[in-house]
């Protein structure tokens, strides 16, 4: 079992590339959480107006962006994991996590396209209403 | 199993591996047309600002208290800047949604066909999505890491 192959060695190349680069991404978000936390601690110690009040931001964008680079580290582990081992099993679950990160990036997409609207439509009205 | 033979008739991934990655190029897609749809929008709202930018400013002006050396500062190099941020962010934008449409496109091929010319075309799109999010990603946290130093000096 240990020799067998998931896929040809073109596949194989292409997908490890997809976990590298996709770990890299995940490291880079993982660095920029800290730093934003960094600088909102920053913000708050050196007395910036609204600093306190972006902690809640903070907390959410914060969450999202955990769990976004969580499942893109998951990715690259298990792709990895199933290119050496040659199980098909670990390589679904590498997909199913590629696929949390995009239903996420999506779901936020249509909270900002949603938000985006609401404000034109405000715009609109005020514009009228004036 | 003690050959290099595939596990799966024609190397091709399991039926498993194949539905979870048609679900991920379903949400590539839907978000490819949203990052074209955005990048229009950004680049349509800002002509229409630089088109009346003499009216609009000093209005903003009065709104967020700003200064007549500032508002001087954005009529002149701060259009070119602005210009230049606008046409680099709608273009990497729109770049990510065409790697994510293709990606898209080739996984949707690959479901159909199992052909793994098709794969490798749709995980060469994925990579480049990857790579080009990780730049953008890397250029946001120098800004804010220069962000920090400034705080810090300025604290």
């Amino acid at each position: 079992m240990e020799n067998a192959t998931l896929v040809n060695e073109q596949s194989r190349e292409r997908l490890l590339k997809s976990a590298q680069w996709s770990r890299y991404l995940a490291i880079i978000s993982f660095v920029g959480l800290a730093l934003s936390v960094i600088q909102t601690v920053v913000g708050i110690v050196g007395g910036q107006d609204g600093a306190a009040s972006g902690i809640i931001g903070l907390v959410i964008s914060g969450v999202i962006t955990f769990i976004m680079a969580s499942n893109l580290m998951n990715y690259s582990k298990l792709t990895k994991l199933s290119m050496e081992t040659g199980d098909g099993a670990q390589l679904s679950q590498a997909f199913y996590h590629m696929k949390i990160y995009f239903t996420i990036m999506g779901v936020l997409c249509i909270i900002m396209i949603s938000l985006l609207v609401l404000g034109i439509l405000i715009a609109l009205l005020v514009g009228l209403l004036q | 199993m003690e050959n290099n033979e595939s596990i799966l008739s024609n190397s091709s991934l399991d039926d498993m591996a194949a539905v979870q990655l048609e679900g991920t190029a379903k949400w590539a897609y839907f978000i490819s047309v949203v990052f074209f749809i955005l990048s229009g929008f950004a680049l349509l709202l800002s002509l229409l600002l630089f088109a009346n930018i003499e009216t609009i400013l000093p209005r903003l002006s009065q709104v967020f208290a700003i200064s007549q050396e500032v508002e001087d500062f954005i009529l002149n190099s701060g259009m070119i800047l602005a210009i230049f941020g606008i046409l680099l962010g709608t273009t990497l934008l729109f770049l990510n949604g065409f790697f994510l449409l293709k990606f898209r496109n080739h996984a949707r091929a690959y479901a159909l066909d199992q052909q793994e010319n098709h794969l490798n075309a749709g995980i060469d799109n994925l990579n480049r999505y990857l790579i080009l999010s990780t730049a953008v990603n890397g250029i946001s946290i120098v800004s804010t890491f220069v962000g920090i130093i400034f705080l810090f000096f300025k604290a």
